[in-house]
């Protein structure tokens, strides 16, 4: 014979309304964190994934903040350059200028002044700092003033040809400024090299003509025009590099909203289904808690009098 | 005419024996583990009252015979089964999720401090000669060390509490052995006066329930009416009335775990509890804490160890070649302390990339030195001297050591403990490599670089995919175990659902029982009333 024991009923029916609200607890507490996964037990590969996808993002983040600081370098040594070309564009105005015989040895005088200034802009433009307070040009030397001019107006460098890179994506690094040797065509070693030499020479030249001046001012022009012909090399690679950052940064940003979708396929909650699943667990629940009810009430001790 | 009255008394007897049965049953309806009792009736022997030619036998009333409880030995050893099962899966699956909790997911516990210190090394690698970014990479690195040393203290922190649990556990073993021991004397002695009480082996099938809670048993019911129960590989834990006791001590082979063993013995049987409470805490030690530590020691130790390398290539901002930027991680080694010889060993890590997540047994047979990776129980080496390198340790053995002696090796297991950062001065960061240079950032990339580098597990992971492996290890063992939870805890019911449908009382079926027994009273009584009208009807036609 098939009997129960009274315990029994109670027991299966208190277990039977846990288990519901087990269940509701969860979608209940899914639904306020809006994650799916509430521990590493829920999905322990996804929650692997989910590591290794947040480490992931992480590194974007890291390299937007890379991209930006070499964004930042890089336009101020474009301007630099820019500026730098359009001395040399002046100074090469000035020196056709004066190689017109038809100025007098003051004329050329006041020129040299003028190609002396430019010097020492120039020489103020290639000791630019940038935002962290170190020499642009330097090489790795960054905190070294990189040109110094004596009293002979000699330009010295005191920079090295270190060139220093960011990462800017997982195989992208970027150089993120120009030595001064690569800029400015100096050469540590030899002071009579380079952009401000040449400007000195033909300064000089200008100041106390000699009977050789149309020659250094011809020799001072190839000079210039190899120096600026430098520069704007320069400048296009800089360009360059801001092109390459931009296309990395279009493709980073990309890929980190790739990642993010990925990581919210896995942890992200289906509000739909979940609120489906609440009005399920609940409705079982009330049923459960009903059919108890009624059953519990169920007893030949309430006939006996 | 007596023995009506007779008759009648033995059913009024008997009802009331009935009813009282009854009301015990009634009483006890929601007491855990009570079997229902039934009162066994028979009718009595006859009064011969015809002659040999015609014999005639006249009924003489009722007894009782016994008071029984309803009772199934097959069903109730069956729920103590899935009582040792829902034990070991319930404790297991509580620590462990305490542990995944400690571990965390993406957002919380080690990775963002793991991705941040990295992102700290690319900014100085941004900014080379800036002295607060060396600040801040300092920073990082003692968040990310007191990362690894508070995730390590926690799960020390659970190990040394599944240690204490263990002790209470056992001690409550004990308790339940001593009880189950004394009603095993309260039983013998009823029995020696008939049947056996019913409610002291309800009592004695109770502690027994509880006990294979803890921990498996296994009984056998002797001649007396006593039960012996054994554990592990068939140990008495109580035999007749006599309750051995078991203890906890510290192991000799590992200090941070315990031996369980019979009070004033020497060897463990901590091996063969495999279930219950018990067996579920020494799985969650064994299986799941153990790995996970060493684990956690191998990413603090594969951290320190390549940087350091990388950064002792580099330049500082002074020019100097780099110093160790993190402590360097040096394996523990434990000598068991019954070793009689006086051998001693150091363990220095000789390649990284072999290391692996995993104890070590080095013993010495009287001849051979074998060496046990206690992960997957392999002999990585055995020979006749003791080993120089296995798994990417370098190991050094001094002294000579006499047969039987023993040296626990854990390579990685206080790695999380013993991560610290050496440096202390940002302006010895080498950011700059060789050439040297205070805006040369060569170093600082290369050193940066390592975050994604696979340099742990022969070359399979990096420092975040070792943390991946542990956290789903660890997943994968909670969700296995809730599972199996689950199907257990589902059986468990059945059985428990089964024994009560013999043992268990239905009110319903008692209140009938009340009923009919109630009439049964009343109608013995009628039966008395009957006998003494017939007597008095006789002694009034004597009066006459």
């Amino acid at each position: 014979m098939l009997r129960i024991a009274t315990t029994q009923i109670y027991q299966q029916a208190a277990k039977a309304m846990n288990e519901r609200q087990v269940a509701l607890n969860k979608v209940q507490q899914q639904m306020a964190t809006g994650q799916r996964l509430l521990s590493n037990a829920d999905d322990p590969v996804g929650s692997a994934r989910l590591l290794s996808l947040n480490e992931e993002i992480g590194r974007y983040g890291q390299y937007q903040r890379n991209i930006d600081l070499a964004n930042g370098r890089l336009k101020l040594e474009d301007s630099v350059l820019g500026d730098a070309g359009e001395l040399l564009q002046q100074t090469r105005e000035l020196v056709v200028q004066a190689n017109n015989d038809t100025l007098n040895d003051s004329d050329r005088k006041a020129i040299g002044k003028q190609v002396r200034q430019i010097q020492e802009q120039m020489v103020g433009l290639a000791n630019t700092k940038d935002g962290n307070g170190e020499y642009l040009f330097a090489g790795f030397k960054s905190q070294t003033q990189p040109f110094v001019m004596d009293a002979n107006k000699q330009t010295s460098y005191h920079g090295d040809q270190g060139q220093r890179l960011i990462k800017a994506g997982p195989s992208l690094d970027v150089a993120v400024g120009d030595s001064g040797s690569a800029a400015f065509q100096v050469d540590a070693a030899d002071p009579t090299k380079g952009v401000f030499a040449s400007l000195d020479k033909l300064a000089a030249a200008l100041e106390t003509p000699s009977p050789q001046f149309h020659d250094v001012m011809a020799n001072g022009l190839t000079e210039l025009d190899q120096g600026l012909e430098n520069l704007v090399g320069v400048r296009a690679q800089v360009g360059s590099r801001l092109n390459a950052l931009e296309a990395q940064e279009s493709a980073n940003g990309d890929f980190a909203v790739h990642l993010q979708e990925t990581i919210n396929s896995i942890d992200s909650l289906d509000y739909a289904e979940a609120a489906t699943r609440l009005s399920q667990e609940a409705f079982t629940l009330q049923a459960a808690q009903q059919s108890f009810v009624r059953i519990q009430n169920l007893s030949l001790f309430n006939y006996m009098r | 005419m007596v023995d009506i009255l007779r008759t009648g008394l033995s059913g009024l007897v008997a009802s009331q024996r009935a009813l009282a049965t009854t009301s015990h049953n009634i009483a006890n309806a929601n007491t855990p583990g009570y079997s229902r009792q039934r009162v066994e009736l028979a009718n009595n022997a006859p009064f011969f009252a015809g002659s040999p030619k015609n014999p005639i036998y006249v009924g003489t009333g009722v007894n009782v015979q016994s008071i029984s409880r309803a009772y199934d030995d097959f069903l109730t050893q069956q729920v103590r089964g899935h009582n040792s099962n829902v034990g070991q899966s319930e404790t297991l699956d509580s620590w462990i999720s305490q542990l995944d909790g400690v571990l965390g997911n993406g957002k919380t516990g080690l990775a963002p401090a793991l991705d941040q210190f990295f992102g700290a090394v690319q900014d100085a690698a941004n900014s080379p000669a800036s002295v607060p970014a060396r600040q801040a990479l300092l920073g990082q690195a003692e968040t990310l060390a007191s990362r690894f040393r508070e995730l390590n203290g926690q799960m020390t922190t659970l190990r040394e509490g599944v240690n204490q649990t263990l002790s209470q556990t056992v001690g409550e073993v004990n308790a339940l052995a001593e009880g189950i021991a004394k009603i095993n004397g309260a039983i013998a002695q009823s029995q020696g006066n008939g049947d056996a009480a019913p409610d002291l082996l309800d009592q004695r099938d109770r502690l027994v329930n509880d006990l294979s809670r803890k921990l498996p048993v296994s009984t056998v019911i002797q001649d007396d009416g006593t039960m012996n129960v054994f554990v592990g590989k068939g140990q008495g834990l109580v035999v007749g009335v006599k309750a051995s006791a078991l203890e906890t001590a510290h192991s000799t082979t590992d200090p941070g775990k315990l031996d369980i063993r019979f009070e004033k013995t020497a060897s463990s049987v901590a091996d063969f509890l495999n279930g219950g409470e018990i067996g579920g805490m020494l799985d969650f030690q064994n299986k799941v804490l153990d790995p996970a530590q060493n684990k956690l020691g191998l990413m603090a130790v594969g951290v320190a160890q390549t940087f350091n390398e990388q950064h002792i290539q580099g330049r500082d901002l002074d020019g100097n070649p780099g110093a160790q930027f993190f402590a360097p991680p040096a394996p523990k080694v434990a000598a068991n302390p019954a070793n009689a010889g006086s051998g001693a060993v150091t363990v220095t890590i000789a390649d990284l990339g072999a290391l692996q997540p995993s104890d070590y047994e080095l013993k010495y047979d009287g001849a051979n030195y074998n060496l046990l990776r206690l992960s997957d129980n392999k002999m990585v080496s055995s020979s006749a001297s003791p080993p120089s390198t296995a798994d990417g340790m370098q190991i050094t053995f001094s002294g000579a050591p006499v047969a039987g002696d023993r040296f626990l090796i854990q390579p990685t297991r206080d790695g999380a403990k013993d991560f610290k950062v050496a440096m202390a001065d940002p302006r010895a960061f080498a950011a700059a490599d060789a050439t040297g240079g205070v805006g040369n950032n060569g170093n600082a990339l290369a050193l940066a670089g390592l975050q994604t580098e696979r340099k742990l597990l022969d070359g399979s992971s990096s420092f975040h995919e070792v943390q991946a492996r542990m956290t789903a290890e660890v997943g994968i063992q909670g969700s296995s175990t809730r599972a199996s939870l689950k199907a257990q805890t589902a059986l468990l019911g059945q059985s428990t659902q089964a024994r009560d449908n013999v043992s268990g009382v239905n009110l319903d079926e008692e209140a009938a029982n009340l009923m009919k027994y109630q009439q049964a009273y009343e109608a013995a009584a009628r039966v008395v009333q009957v006998g003494d009208s017939i007597i008095q009807t006789l002694l009034d036609a004597v009066r006459r």
